[in-house]
């Protein structure tokens, strides 16, 4: 069982590494221990913007904007459509303390050349009727949309599948053997598999991945608790953010999305009641339908986040052969794209469009 | 719609003999007044009313009904005093109230007070049961005569399960002979309960919907949101109607064989006028029975299994004489009165612009596979579907019980010992829920969970408790050998899933397909979480319970996956849907 490329990991950065490299023409296997996004990327809120509450890393900045636009640009090349809702995001203060706590982030969304908008409170509802009488202040960034992350992966997927090439499910990495330089091969609960590179784009698990070749990487679960209301008639295009990065989106099916805290407990995966409690609440107070639906479902997703809020992109110091592509943490599926791309640069090129440099799996290892 | 309209003035759907209702009200749906009595639910007032289609779904704008008309498919959403998507089948409706039908999702009226936040309550006992059904009710009776003291938690308004039913306090019981021997012996149980009542606290209309720090169960009230902790646990939680799609499966008029029975015997109201039941199990025999009594046209009973192979099991069917006597009776009464029995035939489709007009079925062969050419149609307006149950293990998966994978009772049931404990110490298991054996055996697993509950809990020792449950145990051994004949005999087989065309609907939700499902499935995937992503089957009001079954199903036959290897979809909170407005209360300070 060999190929050019092998992917280890099915989420949304592995299938866009899959879909940038079969572009290239370069033959792929993907392995996916379980099933196509079984990991965050089955949990995620799947919202794209340029910039955004948390700021963006000057790094990170360039790969956001092409991201941002190769999302939309590729949507063409899927079989099925994203369910993009392209109506930007709100982020609303509930008092003045918190309009001044947002404020830095409408200064950068307009530094990096959106035309954002400031509104007070009576503005606000307004311009997005669902928000309640507490609302403060608000500013809107039109530079954000969201997508049904199934699609997205699936999308990838489906068109690195149609230019030939693979996926294998139930196919767990145990390790990947290096030969010097090169890769000798990957050991895996199917037996050994073979290819001249691997890429590890395995979430949360990457770490495990690599500690047999006694690397370590500050790849931990952020775990981010979710709440699916029943769908329902009434229906906004707007992302509606709030302090401490709890926002809700409704889906195309109508369904509200309501997320989430940043909880670093490591892979407990029970929902608890403060939790959930606590952000309805709070998205609750802004939006006041929301103590009118009911919810459907609560679940749980562990976001793969590095110490420094940066991911790893980029090859192992000790194999060039070896190409990580994890830890991005709140905002995987917003890099998704500039990843795949990037990395399919690396491998086929041998050098990327946008600098990489300040992802390399070095800042930890050194 | 005049002509409709008319036929519902001339029919009177409610059944008038041995029971008087309750007070007449008044409330008005889509604006016009209709008839209704105090302790009627929604459900049975339309049905009533002559109303067959409730809604129209959202996704394909397609007519729905009632189905489970016991609040778990999610199908029969209305309005109600500008509240959407309120279930009518489980709703009391009250003097004055307006419903309306609604058209996909309905409207939220902001104008309205919304609902009262929660408020949280942290309760403590020795003994819980969740289910008030035959075998929960037998485990609390037997507890509380051993000196434990007893919560029993049910999502129903009223006790009994689902064979015990009882009909609404308004109304009075003229001739309790016309309510059937399972009315008896449901009373009977709950005045046993009744003199208990200084240690059987019964909580009804109360669900468990999660369960957290691994023991902790939080329970729906009104608006109360109950945190419970006991020294120990018995799930009697029973069973769900497992749904075999065919064409046409959605319109209104198609009913589950228990949806059709709560109506007949819990609101004493006639599901419709002439009736096909199909399915499989002596089940649908007590059910076409009861529809002579109420009255109703039995048109026909199409019977899946062929019983042929029944004379091998005769040894350990004649262990229970008086119900194989009971079942022939059924039948020769049936038979006499001119009802087409049909075995072994199965439905095929069901035709009909906007409701039930025609039902189309097969001849089978001993497994279930069609034969070509022996096909019928019958012109009913009602068909009711009893191809057995699936139990409910929701809760003993989430207290984190192992699970076993045993079709002949019905598929995942938790793993369990002699004493009913799963592998989980302090939590028990008993009746339907821990594997389809019927009345009888829920009763006595009933009965041995409890005196074992009980000594867990420290109010009896295990001896005592072995020595109570001896008896228990000889009575079970005679049953279970008749149950596991019956379910030779009945046996659920591969090809009853033949008729599920790429247009019927799957998940009745969602509105997805057999088509798009199996495109998912080509697409390379045999995993249920992945399938649910892909498609949304399973993602809707009723949490995958009327579809995820099918869809396991499908992979068995279509794609070549064993069953036992189809795992079981995540469990995830909450049990049924509940609303946000219950975390709205002082959650956190009392954390
Ligand atoms: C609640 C929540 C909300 C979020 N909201 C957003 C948002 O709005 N916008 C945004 O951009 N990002 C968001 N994120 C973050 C984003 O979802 C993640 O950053 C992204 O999904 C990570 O993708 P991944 O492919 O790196 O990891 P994963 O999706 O976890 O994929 C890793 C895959 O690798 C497989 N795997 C692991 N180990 C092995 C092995 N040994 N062998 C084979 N396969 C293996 C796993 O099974 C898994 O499928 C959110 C995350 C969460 C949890
Ligand atoms: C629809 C239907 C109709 C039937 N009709 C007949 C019949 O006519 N004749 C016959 O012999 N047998 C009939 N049976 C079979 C018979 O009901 C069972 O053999 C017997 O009732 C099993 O008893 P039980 O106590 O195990 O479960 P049940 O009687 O089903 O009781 C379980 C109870 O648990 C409650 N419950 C479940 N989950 C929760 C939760 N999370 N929170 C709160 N409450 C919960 C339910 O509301 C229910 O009341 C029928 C079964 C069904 C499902
Ligand atoms: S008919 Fe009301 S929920 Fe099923
Ligand atoms: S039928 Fe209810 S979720 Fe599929």
């Amino acid at each position: 069982m060999s190929a050019d490329v092998i992917i280890i990991g099915g989420g949304v950065i592995g299938t866009a590494c899959a879909y940038f490299l079969a572009r290239r023409g370069v033959k792929v296997l993907l392995l996916e221990r379980n099933h196509l996004g079984s990991g965050a990327s089955g949990a995620t809120a799947a919202i794209v913007s340029i910039s955004g509450t948390s700021g963006t890393p000057e790094a990170l900045r360039r790969l956001n904007i092409e991201s941002y636009h190769l999302i939309l640009d590729i949507e063409q090349d899927f079989d099925q459509p994203l369910e993009v809702i392209q109506g930007g995001a709100l982020y609303a203060a509930m008092n003045e303390q918190e309009a001044r706590g947002i404020r830095p982030a409408y200064e950068e969304v307009c530094e990096m050349g959106i035309d954002a908008q400031w509104m007070k409170g009576s503005e606000a509802r307004h311009f997005e009727p669902l928000l309640g009488p507490n609302v403060e202040a608000a500013f809107y960034n039109p530079a954000s949309y969201h997508v049904n992350p199934f699609r997205l992966y699936e999308g990838y997927l489906n068109a690195a599948l149609r230019r030939g090439s693979r996926i294998e499910y139930g196919v767990q990495v145990r390790e990947v053997k290096l030969k010097d330089d090169a890769i000798d091969r990957i050991i895996t609960n199917k037996g050994d598999y073979h290819a001249d590179w691997v890429v590890l784009a395995g979430g949360v698990h990457t770490p495990e991945i690599l500690s047999p070749l006694e690397i370590e990487i500050p790849i931990v679960p952020a775990r981010g608790q979710v709440i699916l209301t029943e769908a329902c008639s009434v229906k906004t295009e707007h992302i509606i953010s709030f302090l401490d990065h709890l926002y809700i989106k409704q889906t195309a099916s109508g369904n509200f999305y309501l997320g989430s805290h940043t909880e670093f407990v490591g892979f407990e995966n029970r929902i608890t009641l403060e939790k959930i409690a606590n952000f309805a609440q709070v998205l609750a107070y802004g939006v006041p339908l929301l103590a009118r639906l009911r919810a459907l479902r609560f679940f749980v997703g562990f976001r793969p986040i590095c110490e420094d809020n940066l991911p790893i992109i980029g090859p192992l110091p000790a194999c060039s052969k070896l190409v990580i592509a994890s830890g991005h943490g709140r905002t995987g599926v917003r890099y998704s794209a500039s990843t795949g791309k990037a990395v399919s640069e690396l491998i086929v090129d041998g050098k990327t469009e946008h600098p990489i440099d300040a992802f390399r799996v070095e800042r930890f290892t050194k | 719609m005049n002509k409709m309209s008319e036929t519902k003035e001339i029919k009177n759907y409610r059944i008038e003999s041995g029971i008087r209702r309750g007070k007449e009200i008044k409330i008005t749906i889509d604006g016009k007044p209709a008839r209704a009595y105090e302790g009627e639910t929604i459900g049975a007032v339309l049905a009533a009313a002559g109303y067959r289609k409730i809604r129209r779904a959202p996704q394909r704008k397609d007519p729905r009904g009632l189905y489970c008309c016991m609040g778990s498919c999610y199908g029969c959403l209305v309005t109600v005093d500008g509240q959407p998507n309120v279930r009518a089948c489980v709703t009391r409706v009250e003097p004055g109230q307006k419903i309306e039908l609604q058209d996909g999702f309905g409207w939220i009226d902001m104008d309205m007070p919304g609902p009262k936040p929660g408020r949280l309550i942290h309760q403590q006992t020795e003994l819980v049961i969740i289910g008030g059904g035959p075998a929960g009710l037998s485990a609390a009776v037997v507890a509380a005569k051993m000196g434990a003291h007893v919560l029993v938690i049910d999502e129903n308004l009223l006790s009994g399960g689902q064979i015990y039913r009882q009909l609404p306090q308004p109304f009075q019981v003229d001739n309790p002979a016309a309510l059937g021997i399972d009315y008896a012996d449901g009373q009977a149980l709950l005045s046993q309960v009744e003199q208990l009542s200084n240690r059987i606290t019964i909580c009804n209309d109360a669900l468990v919907w999660a369960v957290f720090d691994s023991r902790q169960l939080a329970i729906t009230r009104g608006s109360e949101l109950v945190l419970l902790e006991a020294k120990a646990i018995i799930a009697a939680t029973g069973a769900n109607e497992r749904p075999v799609p065919v064409p046409g499966w959605t319109l209104p008029g198609v009913m589950t064989a228990g949806g059709a029975q709560v109506l007949m015997k819990s609101q004493r109201v006639r599901p419709g006028t002439r009736v096909l039941l199909a399915g499989t199990g002596p089940l649908q025999l007590v059910v076409a029975n009861q529809m002579l009594d109420a009255g109703m046209d039995v048109v026909a009973v199409a019977e899946s299994a062929s019983t042929r192979s029944a004379w091998r099991y005769l040894p350990d069917l004649i262990r229970q004489p008086g119900l194989i006597k009971q079942g022939l009776s059924y039948m020769y009464r049936l038979r006499k009165t001119g009802v087409q029995m049909l075995q072994p035939w199965v439905l095929q489709a069901v035709e009909g612009d906007h409701q039930v007009q025609r039902a189309v079925l097969g001849k089978v062969d001993s497994q279930c596979r069609s034969i070509p050419g022996y096909t019928t149609a019958v012109d009913v307006d009602t068909v009711c579907l009893g191809y057995g149950l699936i139990p409910s293990v929701w809760l003993t998966t989430m207290l984190g019980c192992r699970h076993v994978y045993n079709p002949m009772v019905g598929g995942w049931v938790p793993y369990y010992n002699e004493h009913m404990q799963t592998d989980q110490t302090g939590v028990f298991v008993a009746g339907d829920g821990a594997g389809i054996a019927g009345v009888l055996v829920a009763r006595r697993q009933g009965t041995i969970a409890g005196l074992y509950a009980a000594a867990h809990a420290g109010v009896i020792s295990t001896e005592q408790a072995a020595r109570a449950a001896h008896v228990e145990r000889r009575a079970l051994t005679s049953l279970r050998k008749f149950r596991r004949a019956m379910d030779h005999v009945y046996r659920i087989y591969p090809e009853l899933y033949a008729n599920i065309s790429d247009e019927t609907i799957v998940c009745r939700c969602e509105g997805i397909t057999a088509g798009e499902i199996r495109n998912a499935v080509r697409a390379g995937t045999l995993n249920l979480n992945d399938i649910k992503k892909r498609t949304r089957t399973g993602m809707g009001y009723c949490q995958g319970t009327h579809c995820t079954p099918v869809v396991a199903a499908m992979l068995a036959r279509e794609f070549g996956a064993k069953t036992e290897d189809i795992e079981l979809m995540t469990t995830r909170p909450p049990a049924r849907p509940i609303p946000l407005s219950l975390l709205m209360g002082d959650v956190k300070g009392n954390i």
